[in-house]
This record gives structure tokens, sequence and C-alpha cells, in this order.
């Protein structure tokens, strides 16, 4: 595969290791533009009435406005993070395999849901004078749905990049296996973010206890380890590379 | 790059390319579950209905609709799946940089993407119906159905890329049978009617129609049944091939 290659090995590496590096920048640069910028923790709550709901909205109009197109922002670098993990996935699956390319886009049905619930919200934000209460309720529903029953193309980018790291054949692999049953893990857990449409209060609604403080946490927190043990992986990639080639 | 493979490929490569090519069928068959059994949008909420009537359907059905949505939701996914073995097919017979095999998965992409937003503007139309005004159950249903059928061109444009690909196959017995690609592109025709929904509230090209809901709907099932057999026939020809 080395034919026709125009970039240099340094090169295609230091790409690829800026790939991986969008998941630190997208993990914490969307938890700050929604959690703090957004006032997005608590969230609203499904059990608000009309006018508490116009009242979160109208209080923090210019604060949901910037947060959330911070957010989308931020949140685009996760396809970035995403083709990363696939490359390393296709070194272990070969060039032909599926499981990168179904990780790849389970990784965009993730942002694109997550950009879809923003633009929500914004536009609840977006000129809270002329809108009424219950077209608040409307927006701020909507999003929430957005965000959160569409989890399951989240589900199977867990599931195929876990699945593929596990066959990793190497003694020591490129992924961890704790890691890959963390990411098995989380895939389960998401799965609570499907009942949402169906409780107004109590721990599966939307702010409850499982559904936003068990599920939003441990999702951010799943990056870190998979994005260290991701750039390490490269780095190890890259040093056997220069090594293999430094023998001919 | 010149790094050894430490492949998964060989058994478990053809495994995890026809377990992909099996989430057609059963995309298909929780699909029809969730949407048409248990959400109950066959016969779907019609154009030509009042306000009152369509915060009428929302509200008796409420549960229904949520869960039939929640469960539709959770098949969406494996058409993409399917649509990456289909890829993973047609990239054997372009070569790694054809482009028809990038055009289809990205369409498909597409298709599931807006299928997805849909489902979830309905489910908030059946969540809390009682709290919300009949214009605004209204709205979100008008919504779902534009969303769902005008950019049909995403579903089109996979439609003629797949086709063209298969059709351009040079075995003696084509991976694909010619009369499924001609098929292919005959519903790809037929989808268009989809496009015209927002300009009709009643008749077969509105989007309750004979055309646009009947036809459109029950081709976009039924076409899965041929392609998916076929695509679980051609993983199978390409093993023996030794691809």
């Amino acid at each position: 595969m080395n034919d026709a290659l125009l970039l240099s090995s340094k090169h295609r590496y230091t790409l690829w290791r800026l790939c991986a590096w969008a998941g630190w920048v997208s993990m914490l640069g969307s938890l700050i533009a929604w959690a703090w910028v957004g006032g997005f923790v608590p969230p609203p709550r499904a059990d608000w009435t009309a006018s508490q709901v116009y009242q979160f909205y109208a209080g923090g109009s210019t604060g949901v406005r910037a947060g959330t197109v911070l957010t989308i922002c931020f949140v685009c670098l996760y396809w970035v993070w995403s083709v990363a993990i696939a490359r390393l996935m296709r070194t272990i699956e070969g060039p032909g395999g599926v499981m990168s390319t179904v990780q790849l886009v389970g990784g965009i049905s993730t942002a694109f849901i997550i950009i879809a619930a923003q633009i929500m919200w914004m536009t609840a934000a977006f000129r809270v004078e002329s809108r009424t209460p219950a077209e608040m309720v409307l927006l701020n529903d909507m999003g929430w749905m957005f965000m959160d029953t569409t989890f399951m193309g989240t589900v199977l980018q867990n599931c195929a990049m876990a699945v593929i790291f596990m066959l990793d054949k190497r003694k020591v692999p490129l992924i961890p296996s704790w890691v890959c049953w963390l990411t098995l893990a989380v895939a389960v857990i998401d799965f609570s973010a499907g009942l949402i449409p169906f409780f107004y209060a109590g721990p599966f609604a939307w702010h409850g206890l499982i559904s936003f403080w068990v599920v939003f946490p441990i999702f951010f927190a799943w990056m870190a380890p998979v994005t260290h043990y991701l750039l390490k992986a490269i780095r190890r990639l890259e040093s056997e590379e220069t090594h293999s080639s430094s023998l001919q | 790059m010149n790094m050894k493979h430490t492949n998964v490929a060989g058994q478990n490569d053809h495994l995890f390319w026809k377990l992909c090519a099996w989430a057609g069928p059963l995309y298909v068959v929780g699909s029809l579950i969730g949407w048409a059994l248990v959400a109950g949008f066959v016969p779907p909420p019609r154009a030509d209905w009042s306000a009152d009537q369509v915060a009428q359907f929302f509200t008796d059905n409420s549960v229904r609709i949520r869960a039939g949505m929640v469960l539709t939701l959770l098949f969406q996914p494996l058409y993409v799946v399917w649509s990456v073995a289909i890829y993973r097919i047609m990239r054997t017979m372009e070569g790694k940089h054809g482009t028809l095999s990038m055009v289809q998965v990205l369409a498909s992409v597409l298709n599931w993407a807006i299928i997805m937003i849909a489902l979830v503007l309905w489910m908030t139309a059946a969540f809390r119906p009682e709290a919300r005004s009949p214009q605004d159950i209204m709205l979100l249903c008008d919504l779902g159905w534009m969303v769902i059928d005008v950019p049909i061109m995403g579903t089109v444009l996979q439609y003629v890329a797949l086709a063209t690909a298969f059709l351009l196959d040079k075995r003696v017995k084509p991976l694909l049978p010619s009369w499924v690609c001609w098929l292919t592109y005959a519903v790809a025709v037929l989808y268009i009617a989809d496009a015209i929904i927002p300009f009709f509230f009643s008749g077969p090209f509105s989007w309750h129609g004979l055309v646009s809901f009947w036809v459109v709907y029950s081709m976009y099932f039924v076409w899965m049944v041929p392609v998916s057999y076929y695509v679980l026939k051609a993983i199978d020809r390409l093993k023996s091939e030794g691809i």
C-alpha cells in the first residue's frame, strides 16, 4: 500500500493524531459550551409548567443561543474523532472491513442528532418576546426527543468499535479490553434514553437521575480513555513503522 | 501505509459482512412492526384532516405512537448498516477509488436521517398532546410528512448509484440480476411522487394518497426483499471467489 503516497509518513501520522486530538477538543468544548455557557446543567425539567419553560429560555436567551452555537461547532469535531477511530479499526480489520464504516456512520449519527437538538433549543431562545409559552414547551420537548430517543446510532458506533478492538490479536492490544467493555457498558446504559417519552418525572424522565445524570456524564467521561488510548495506539503504530523501515 | 494488519479478515470478515447484510431484512420487519403496527401509521393521518381531527389522532393514540416511534427508531440505523454491506460489494467491483459506492452509502445516511427526524417530530406530537393546541399538533404532523417525503432525492441517488454499478458488472452471471437493477431505476423514478406532496391535500399525490403513500411506501419495503436476497448471495459468491 506504499505506492503513490505523496504525503510523508510523518505527515500522515500527524494528521491522524490531529483527528484523534479532536476528541479532547470536542469533549471539553461541548461540555463547557452546553453545560456552562448554555446553562443546560441542570436541564429544563420535563415536569415544568409552560411558564417555567418560558422563563428558562427568556431569562437565559443570550446564553442559550451562544451555548448552542458553540456546541454545534465542537460537536462537528466528534465526526473527525470518529474518522481517527475508523482509521485505527482498519489497521485491525483490513482495508475492506465493514465495521469501521459502521462505526463512522454511528459517529455521524451521534453528532447529527446533537446538532438537531441544539437548533430546537436555539430557536426557543430566539426572539423570545414574540413566542408563546406553549411554543417554548414544544421546541424544548422536540430538542430532548432528538437528543435522547435517537441513541441507537451511538449504540452501533460503540458496539462496532468494541468488537473490532476486542478481536485485536496482538499480545498487548491497541485498545485495552477494559476500555472495550466500558464502551459496551455505555451502549447498554444508552438504552434508558429511549424511555424518556413515557416519563414526566422520576429517574427515567429526561432530567432524571438515570436518563440525565448517569447517561450524560458517562458519555463525556467515556471519551477520555478512548481518546487517550487512541493517541497511544497511533504513537505505537508510528514507531512500529519507523522501526521496520529503518531495518530495511 | 505499510503496516501489517493483524487481520480480523478471514472468517470473521465475511461473518461481519453478512451480519451487516442481514440488517436489511431486520430493518424492514422492525420498521413495519414499530411504525405500521404499534404506532398505527397505516393508514396515515390524512392531509385533509382538520386541526381537531389531527389532534384527536395524536391524543387518542398517544402512548402507542410514542412506543411505536421509539421502537422504529431502534431499527433505523440498520438501514445504513445494510447499505455498508452493499458499499463493500460495490467496492469489490469498482475498486477502492470508486465513486458510486461512496455516493450510495452517503445517500443512505441521508435517507436514514430524514426518516429519523420525521419519527421524532411525530413522537413530539404525541408527547403531552393535552397540553398543546390542535394547531401545534397539526404543525408537528405536517413537518413530519414534509421531512420524510420531500427530501426523497437522497434515496433516489442511492438507488441510481446502486443500480448503475451493478449493471456495469461484467460477470457472465452478474451479482445483482439486471431485472433487480431495472426495478431499482423504476422505483427511483416512482419516488419523485413524494417530492410533490406540498401541493396536494387530497388525491393520489397527497401524502396519504394512492401514489405518494400506498405505492411508494409499499415499494420502499418490498424493494429491499430481492436486493437483500441477492446481496446475501453475492457475499457468499465473493467469498468463494476468494475476495
